[in-house]
């Protein structure tokens, strides 16, 4: 009877997570999901504690805690990241756990356009059909995620031509791992566009492994835009232009609005349709606001679906993030890469925005360029901090919400390309 | 596309991707330029409507100070929030209309205005 006893406690003990921990399948210690818990955790912190992005970094946080638990099978990574796309449905149905059906939706390219419906739903493209100038800064911006695109593949390049024989096994290794394909430069640079969704929509597709470290790298550099880009807008313009005074928007007419997203639908559907469903959900959800007669529509597009999907998303996303695929040299390359992203975008939008200065004799601030990199209204704000440092009574935000709009719709256009060419 | 890319294709896809992105939104530009003068938005409606906007502030302004009486305010009324209300009937009148606002009276209501307005949200017809 003791025997039996005993069996059965060691069954017990071998089937539990903590025994996971200690023996993983390879038998050995797993200390990889142990890491991913600590950096879950400070994702958590950063998101309740210093208010980083914290409807999304939250979900994301919990859903890296969850996923690296070890035994919980709520997520099978290995479903999802078949290079000709293919999910083996039968195993999934049978063995599947709540992640993974989940995760379906973002694999399926369902959750972003929806994400995309309700911030349709939430802005006013008014500022950008009044000067629709602004689309050119909101364009200049995107040329951040071709840079970096670039400079993922120079890396690859890179390592690719070095002698890493003389290394260190491990070392080599790591080095090996930060040399990426053109699909996952792509998907890399796209966290440029400051724009959660378009860069999930894209990696799905084009780098499903990278999933999870492109979404962490996207939503946190997104967060902290209010300290990235004020140092750029500031070396590169001078007090004079930071001073610039816009003159007032025009008001639009509600038939304006209205037509505005029917004709960019139309425009961009048939010209990329890789991006039409971005900015097909896009475009609904703001015609539905500006028509005024599905107030109860855009109510629960802007709240209660958007808060839905806002979760799926999350949680799904931040589920991606295995220790097996997480901790390696391309999680680094990717964070390096992101924050160049960054930078780039906000100084191409500047210096477009110093072109359009000089075009226009001094009438255009070019604070405003920087805000052609999505991260709604983020960027916008930090466009009108910036100025009213110079001139406390300078109000530019109207005038960076134009920019900051077209980003959007600049960074959805970027994606299509992108997966036209790699998808 | 497994295989890292060779610098040639890197550089190809950076030009095809930033021209096209740069050429969709200048269609954009010209298209919302155009939807502004067909619909009306930079046309003469809206230059007229600016003309009368800006003679406005001073039409209005002595319009009702000397023609209107002082309106019959009930005791506990802040001055405050006379001038809300004739704010809000400016807005909803329009600002062309010239009006006078007589007496300020509370509303005698057995109902608070939250309970009747949580009421209304609650059986408003599908």
């Amino acid at each position: 009877m003791l025997e039996v006893f005993l069996e059965t406690i060691v069954g017990l003990w071998e089937d539990s997570g903590l025994y996971a921990f200690f023996v993983n399948e390879a038998g050995v210690f797993n200390w990889q999901a142990l890491v991913m818990i600590g950096i879950s955790f400070f994702l958590v912190y950063l998101a309740v504690v210093k208010g980083f992005e914290p409807l999304l970094l939250l979900p994301i946080a919990f859903g890296m805690f969850l996923t690296n638990l070890p035994m919980t099978g709520m997520f099978h990574m290995e479903y999802f990241v078949d290079p000709g796309g293919n999910i083996p449905w039968g195993t999934l149905l049978h063995d599947g756990g709540l992640l993974d059906f989940l995760y379906i939706g973002v694999k399926l390219g369902i959750y972003p356009p929806l994400i995309f419906l309700g911030i349709g739903a939430m802005t006013d493209f008014g500022p950008l059909i009044a000067n629709p100038k602004s689309f050119l800064l909101g364009a200049a911006a995107q040329v951040g995620i071709f840079i970096t695109f670039l400079g993922a593949i120079g890396i690859s390049a890179l390592i690719g031509g070095m002698d890493l024989s003389g290394l260190p096994a491990g070392l080599a290794e790591f080095l090996r791992g930060m040399q990426f394909t053109g699909a996952e430069a792509a998907s890399i640079g796209i966290i440029g566009g400051a724009d959660g969704p378009t860069a999930i929509y894209v990696t799905k597709t084009l780098a499903p492994t990278l999933l999870g470290s492109i979404a962490i790298a996207a939503y946190s550099y997104m967060a902290l835009v209010p300290l990235i880009q004020p140092p750029i807008m500031r070396g590169l313009t001078t007090k004079k232009e930071r001073a610039v005074v816009m003159k007032q928007l025009r008001p639009v007419s509600r038939t304006e609005k209205i037509f505005f997203p029917i004709f960019v639908t139309l425009l961009i559907a048939l010209i990329v349709p890789s991006a039409a469903p971005l900015v097909g959900c896009l475009m609904l959800g703001n015609l539905m606001k500006e028509s005024g007669a599905v107030d109860r529509l855009v109510k629960t597009a802007q709240n209660e679906l958007m808060n839905i999907v806002t979760i799926f998303l999350g949680v799904t996303v931040g589920a991606t993030a295995k220790a097996e695929y997480f901790l390696n040299g391309k999680t680094i390359a990717i964070i390096v890469l992101g924050l160049i992203a960054f930078c780039m975008g906000t100084a191409c939008g500047v210096l477009f925005g110093k072109v359009m200065y000089i075009a226009t004799k001094g009438k255009v601030n070019p604070l405003i360029g920087s805000a052609g990199v999505s991260a709604v209204p983020m960027a916008a704000r930090v466009s009108q901090r910036v100025g009213s440092e110079e001139n406390p009574t300078n109000f530019l935000l109207m005038h960076a919400m134009g920019p900051n709009v077209a980003g959007v719709i600049g960074s959805a256009v970027a994606a299509g390309v992108l997966l036209s060419i790699f998808g | 596309m497994s295989e890292p890319l060779s610098a040639g294709a890197a550089w190809s896809v950076v030009f095809t991707g930033i021209i096209v992105v740069f050429a969709i939104l200048v269609v954009l530009v010209f298209l919302c330029s155009l939807l502004s003068i067909v619909i009306g938005g930079k046309g003469k409606k809206d230059k007229k409507e600016g003309t009368v906007q800006k003679s406005e502030p001073p039409k209005a302004a002595p319009a009702p100070v000397p023609a209107a009486p002082a309106p019959v305010v009930e005791e506990g009324i802040p001055g405050e929030v006379v001038a809300a209300i004739s704010a809000a009937v400016a807005c909803m009148l329009g600002s062309d209309k010239p009006f006078a606002v007589r007496s300020v009276k509370r509303a005698r209501e057995s109902r608070p205005a939250w309970n009747a307005a949580g009421i209304a949200e609650n059986t408003r017809p599908f």
